[in-house]
């Protein structure tokens, strides 16, 4: 099926547990297959995310109406997949500055705000132009944008941060 | 936190934060001419401008590559069934799974109560047999005959006799040759009728009940004549009338209903099981 996977993905990065992403894939697809004939056109791709995104905006407000663990609990989860950047440099040097930054970045995105994350992973992670965000979400472009930028602005943070850290480590090498 | 006061955090309030709304903005392709030229001029003028144009550009492609190792552990190909069930999501399954047992076990708990509370429940009644049987029979015959016998037959006559038309379920009250004996206590012999009996209860008993030295009362012509018309004889008995098994005994049909659901439920539980693990396992 050509959107299982990146429907799985936006799910998973909106819920943070496998499981609840999967169960989450399977009710979005059997909810488009029953509301099929509600799809007036356009984006295909848009109307499907915006079914999963629905999906898993209510499992969230389930998760915050009862007490349960927060995302950023799943970060030591065994059963959340190994996510791997595929490693494009050959050189080890910039393999692990690499690796570091996505672990770096996986971290950040689970301390975001929920709104924020969805937006910043529908945008970055899948692609999505301002519009097909807005129509996924049912937010107003401004806001889109604006939540777009604070989100980036936190990733951004982190990647100084992880960039520092590199070059601390550089020059801690190179005095040696 | 309320809406108003979410928008005014969401808002750029710093310099750095209009700036990477922005930059933001600009990398994405959203800004005017205008806006886009302006940027330019700054990214132009600024180091710490292009520095943060060139993070928000990182930010971008690391996280555009972030989902590239994700694949779904599973085919989500729907199949009929799940569609069929509006919901046959593993959630909803598991759910109703749950429901199917807890009723199960509760049915069964009601079931065990019911029992040992009233043992008898479950024994067979002979006695309903043995007077439904009896006025079978009187259904049976042929209506002249019927006719005939209420009015000259005097060995026939009991069968119907109003006692004999009642649905009692006592054994002595099927048998015709035991009409009450001159002196009899009201409510004595086993032509009485109580309300432990069943069927029309106290009325009828007394109805039935000789006073004292009474003589037995012979049934009176007419009102068999108009009891026993060819339409009256031949239909079928109305409720709460002439069957026993109408009688008020509907709670001994509660114990073996309850056993049934239990054992359905438990059957439909494990079948939701199966089924579910089946579609976890494609």
């Amino acid at each position: 099926m050509r959107f299982q996977d990146p429907l799985y993905g936006l799910t998973l990065r909106m819920l943070g547990s496998p499981q609840a992403a999967e169960d989450a894939t399977q009710e979005a697809l059997i909810r488009a297959w029953q509301r099929i004939d509600t799809f007036r056109g356009g984006s295909f791709k848009s109307w499907l995310f915006t079914i999963a995104a629905n999906q898993a905006r209510d499992e969230l407000r389930r998760r915050a109406r009862r007490p349960s663990t927060s995302l950023s609990a799943h970060a030591d989860d065994p059963e959340m997949p190994d996510i791997d950047l595929p490693d494009t440099d050959p050189l080890p040097e910039a393999q692990a500055e690499q690796a570091e930054l996505r672990a770096a970045l996986e971290a950040a995105l689970k301390t975001l705000p929920d709104d924020w994350r969805e937006i910043v992973v529908l945008s970055d992670v899948h692609g999505m132009d301002y519009r097909e965000i807005s129509e996924v979400t049912g937010l107003a472009l401004g806001t889109v944008k604006s939540r777009l930028s604070r989100a980036r602005g936190r990733l951004r943070e982190v990647i100084r941060g992880s960039r520092e850290l590199h070059e601390a480590a550089e020059r801690l090498g190179d005095r040696r | 936190m309320n809406r108003w006061q979410r928008r005014d955090l969401e808002a750029p309030s710093t310099p750095l934060e209009r700036l990477e709304e922005r930059l933001s903005a600009y990398l994405d392709g959203e800004l005017t001419d205008a806006e886009r030229s302006a940027v330019e001029v700054e990214l132009a003028a600024d180091a710490e401008t292009r520095e943060t144009l060139d993070d928000l550009r990182l930010v971008r492609s690391a996280l555009a590559l972030l989902d590239e190792g994700v694949r779904a552990p599973r085919s989500f190909a729907i199949t009929a069934p799940a569609v069929r069930s509006g919901g046959g999501s593993p959630v909803l399954m598991r759910r109703l799974e749950l429901f199917m047992r807890g009723s199960a076990a509760a049915a069964a708990l009601f079931f065990v109560v019911a029992v040992m509370n009233q043992p008898t429940l479950m024994a067979p009644v002979a006695s309903n047999d043995m007077a439904t049987g009896t006025f079978a029979q009187a259904e049976s015959a042929p209506v002249e005959t019927l006719r005939a016998a209420a009015t000259d037959d005097p060995a026939v006559t009991p069968m119907f006799a109003p006692d004999a038309m009642q649905p009692a379920s006592a054994p002595a009250r099927a048998m015709p040759a035991a009409p009450p004996t001159a002196g009899g206590e009201p409510g004595e012999g086993g032509v009485m009728g109580t309300a432990a009996d069943g069927g029309l209860g106290g009325d009828a008993g007394a109805l039935d009940a000789p006073k004292g030295n009474d003589v037995v009362p012979q049934p009176d012509a007419d009102l068999m004549n108009t009891m026993l018309t060819p339409e009256t004889a031949t239909a079928p008995a109305q409720p709460g009338t002439f069957r026993d098994s109408d009688s008020s005994q509907g709670v001994g049909g509660v114990a073996p209903a309850l056993a049934t659901l239990a054992v359905l439920l438990a059957i439909l539980s494990a079948l939701t099981a199966w089924s579910r693990r089946e579609e976890s396992g494609r």
